[in-house]
């Protein structure tokens, strides 16, 4: 039997978005758009079996390759500031296995009418680097793909 | 609207027991075990205490001074491998106000007859409410009660 081991990793990402930190936490809140963003492909795609964005909720949601939706992610909301702040946990399986546990921070910051967002993945992955790697390369995708939706889906009246 | 600010630490702790790994992962994980030995040493009044220890269960441990704001350590296991890991995440609350969430590993090695224990904790520290250092600090001194724990067992 391996020694089971923990990799722990701390991944900071920053990007600036050209819209209102109201309009930015609302795509971030929602799930459905979370679905359209939140893959780091258009051949990954996302579904959520279970939404529920409040303190002391959670989401289980499975993503992979169309077709073939092998991660199970269960995320726990921690904390909600709204407009400023989401904290929660993220667990990531596959299968019977789990990958990896991570701590994320996304913090939110007014820059004229721009909006700054710093994502902090504080991650302890079972079993190797691989999964820091991947997990730093999905959330930059993501965070890429949210410039996207922000840019193309109109602010609800 | 109120600034805030968060401040992210990542600090690791050993400790080595005179206690096979199996039976430290019985103080860890028994919820009789655990209330004689995780308490607040400044507040010993015990407060609310739940452990439901599976993955995905919720711990909670309440207590505080007399005359002051409720102090409430909530908690969900991520993650358990039997004798030799725990993986958890928890939130602090001071009164109504949350002041820290962290994602904590516990690793147990046998060492010779006995265990070393590493502890690693990432903290996000919320509106500068507690500083990684005192939680740090903190931490040190429960692991200290479970080693006084440990001892008496053995």
């Amino acid at each position: 039997m391996t020694e089971p081991s923990v990799t722990h990793a701390t991944i900071v990402l920053e990007r600036i978005y050209e819209a209102s930190p109201a309009r930015v936490f609302q795509a971030l809140a929602d799930p459905q758009a979370r679905a359209r963003w939140g893959t780091p492909s258009k051949n990954v795609d996302l579904v959520y079996d279970k939404a529920d964005f409040r303190v002391g909720g959670l989401d289980i949601s499975r993503c992979g390759p169309r077709g073939s939706l092998i991660y199970r992610v269960e995320t726990r909301y921690i904390d909600i500031e709204p407009e400023q702040r989401i904290v929660s946990t993220e667990l990531v399986c596959e299968g019977w296995n789990r990958l990896s546990v991570s701590l994320v921070t996304v913090e939110l910051q007014p820059v004229g009418t721009s909006t700054r967002l710093v994502l902090t993945d504080q991650i302890a992955a079972f079993g190797g680097k691989d999964m820091i790697a991947g997990s730093q390369a999905g959330f930059s995708a993501a965070l890429d793909n949210l410039a996207v939706e922000l840019r193309h889906q109109p602010v609800d009246a | 609207m109120i600034e805030r600010s968060v401040v992210h630490s990542t600090f690791i702790i050993e400790r080595l027991y005179p206690a096979a790994p199996s039976k430290v992962f019985f103080a860890l994980s028994n919820a009789d075990a655990k209330r004689r030995w995780f308490t607040d040493p400044d507040n010993p009044m015990p407060g609310r205490f739940q452990m439901d220890f599976r993955i995905g269960g919720k711990e909670v441990n309440a207590g505080g001074p007399k005359d002051g704001p409720i102090h409430v350590y909530t908690a969900t296991y991520q993650d358990i491998v039997p004798d030799q890991r725990i993986v958890y995440s928890y939130a602090m609350l001071f009164g109504e106000t949350r002041i820290s969430v962290s994602l904590a590993t516990i690793e147990l090695f046998a060492d010779g007859k006995g265990t070393r224990l590493v502890l690693t904790e990432q903290g996000a520290f919320l509106d500068g409410h507690d500083t990684s250092s005192s939680r740090e600090h903190g931490t040190g001194v429960l692991l200290d009660l479970l080693g006084a724990f440990l001892n008496e067992k053995t």
